[in-house]
């Protein structure tokens, strides 16, 4: 059994996920998270901020190694999800691998499988901007020559009684505008303070959705996201911005600004969002 | 990097890039550029393909990129695009606006295509990544504003795969379908790399390949320059929704070099 892990504080988003990660010396890694109600769409899918948060985290961690001993941005994140039997479906699991590692960009691919059954379902890529690391930057100190097993769940952790959207905040303030707003505290803060590169994932998903439900005339869910990172969350609450690219009855896609409003309403991320019916 | 080998355009012609840049008031480069929709282009939704958006996308939003971290220039990391539609009149109108400058981590351009010949219609959005560089011997200063027109266009018959001899092979073990195009002048940026353009092309005809047409979504990671080819394009059915999903990766055959990973769905 896996010790937790030091960080996050005992609230946090990365703890009720109860993600568990696996880095081995051949610079390949794995992630799982259970899928309690709370981490499922209203069809039983995954919802799209869980799955966002679990491929973010796998490639922090795998990039950051990566790019030693400089530190990390993350500059952007593709995530395509695939339909599946909800029912068959008790763990999603990330397997991740290095595309890239270079003097400017670390670029990284995941593959997601059904847990158990191993069905395929979805893929990601990220990309990571190499920057000089800040004396402030917390250590991250692995033998590369070891394999690393961490769980982030502790006692009382979960989403068994709650849903991710709820414990994250979210909160829809115009539904067919797609406004939504995200609040900023240490549940979604990140090692270096500012909301989670995942979080925006949950937040651009439910303004898609919020939006293409009523373009489309229809529930609809988040199958597809692309979110380019422009600048840090630091202050909160953060505010999205919803532009309806194509919408039918069956499907559509919109694209999500984020800004935040705490901070002279600066975008943070510009991301784009397909959703299904 | 080696010194500019040439004005950049050459590609361009196969779409007929015409480009030019914009004041808006702002102090950043804006880039506006058209392109018209032809059977050169068209892809099986009845408009411009995927590829030639890409192109376009690319196209615009690299200059746009690149007057932004002068004298410095810029190559492009990752390029998304999103279709809002498939049937375009034309010609595409693209507008590349710079949506974030980092001190060290590049450019970020927001590139919006319309359709003029469909009362300005949305045709999809675009986001081009793109990595600041020096070149050591210097980047030529354009003379700015700067407007390039792509000249006469190649004399071809057929679409762009024809033209850019784009050819099925048999897929390795694990992929589904895998196409090849041979590196010339051509097909190479100023700095002797296969252009952007050319290997978002292979993204779209090894998708066709794979009977993934019509993409309505795709995002393509540039990894490593492609310099020697032939660059072979390698596409894996990873599952459906209402249209297939792909995972492509484009190696250098003749570097043994991974040089670009892309993603990609139909509706």
């Amino acid at each position: 059994m896996a010790e937790p892990a030091a960080y996050p504080p005992d609230r946090h988003l990365l703890r009720d996920l109860r993600l568990e990660a696996e880095h081995r010396p051949d610079g390949t890694s794995s992630a799982w998270i259970p899928l309690p109600a709370g981490a499922r769409t209203a069809t039983g899918a995954p919802v799209m901020g869980a799955v966002t948060t679990l491929v973010d985290a796998l490639g922090g961690g795998m990039a950051l190694p990566a790019a030693h001993p400089n530190w990390i941005a993350t500059a952007d994140l593709t995530l395509h999800l695939l339909p599946g039997n909800a029912d068959a479906v008790d763990v999603i699991e990330a397997r991740g691998k290095v595309a890239r590692s270079g003097r400017t960009t670390v670029v990284l691919e995941v593959e997601l499988f059904d847990v158990p059954g191993d069905a395929p379902r979805g893929m990601a890529t990220m990309t990571f901007s190499v920057i000089p690391r800040r004396v402030e930057a917390p250590v991250w100190d692995r033998d590369p020559e070891a394999v690393h097993r961490m769980t982030l769940a502790i006692p009382g952790s979960g989403l068994d009684d709650i849903h991710l959207h709820d414990a994250l905040g979210l909160r829809v303030v115009d539904a067919a505008a797609g406004v939504v707003e995200l609040p900023i505290e240490d549940y979604t803060r990140n090692s270096f303070g500012a909301a989670q590169g995942g979080a925006f994932g949950a937040l651009a998903a439910t303004a898609a959705e919020a939006a293409l439900t009523e373009a489309c005339g229809a529930p609809v869910e988040a199958v597809d996201l692309h979110l380019t990172y422009l600048e840090l969350g630091k202050v909160g609450p953060l505010r999205t911005k919803a532009t309806v690219l194509r919408a039918s009855p069956a499907e559509g896609a919109a694209r999500i600004e984020i800004f935040d409003t705490g901070a002279d309403d600066v975008l943070t991320t510009w991301a784009t969002v397909a959703c299904v019916a | 990097m080696s010194a500019p080998r040439a004005d950049g355009r050459q590609f361009g012609r196969y779409i007929g890039m015409r480009l030019c840049e914009v004041d808006d008031g702002t102090g950043s480069p804006v880039i506006e550029a058209w392109s018209p929709v032809n059977d050169l282009v068209r892809g099986p939704g009845g408009g411009m393909s995927a590829g030639a958006l890409l192109t376009l996308a690319d196209g615009a939003g690299g200059l746009c990129g690149g007057l932004a971290v002068l004298p410095r220039w810029v190559v492009s990391t990752n390029l998304m695009l999103r279709m809002a539609r498939l049937d375009h009149v034309g010609p595409v109108h693209a507008r590349a606006r710079v949506l974030r400058v980092g001190r060290r981590s590049g450019v970020v351009t927001g590139i919006e295509l319309r359709d003029e010949g469909n009362a300005d219609a949305l045709v999809g959005e675009a986001v081009l990544t793109s990595a600041a560089l020096e070149p050591p011997e210097g980047m030529p200063l354009p003379t700015r504003p700067i407007a390039i027109d792509p000249g006469p266009p190649p004399e071809i018959e057929g679409t762009l795969r024809d033209a850019l001899r784009i050819y099925d092979v048999d897929p390795p073990d694990g992929y589904d379908a895998a196409v090849r195009l041979d590196v010339t002048d051509e097909v190479r940026n100023p700095w002797g790399i296969v252009h952007g353009g050319a290997t978002a092309l292979l993204v779209d005809a090894v998708a066709d390949a794979a009977q993934a047409s019509a993409l309505t979504e795709a995002v393509v990671h540039f990894l490593h320059p492609g310099r020697v080819g032939p660059i072979e394009a390698r596409a894996r059915i990873v599952g459906r929704h209402a249209g297939p999903m792909i995972r492509v990766d484009l190696v250098d055959a003749g570097a043994d070099r991974h040089v670009a990973l892309a993603s990609a769905r139909t509706v």
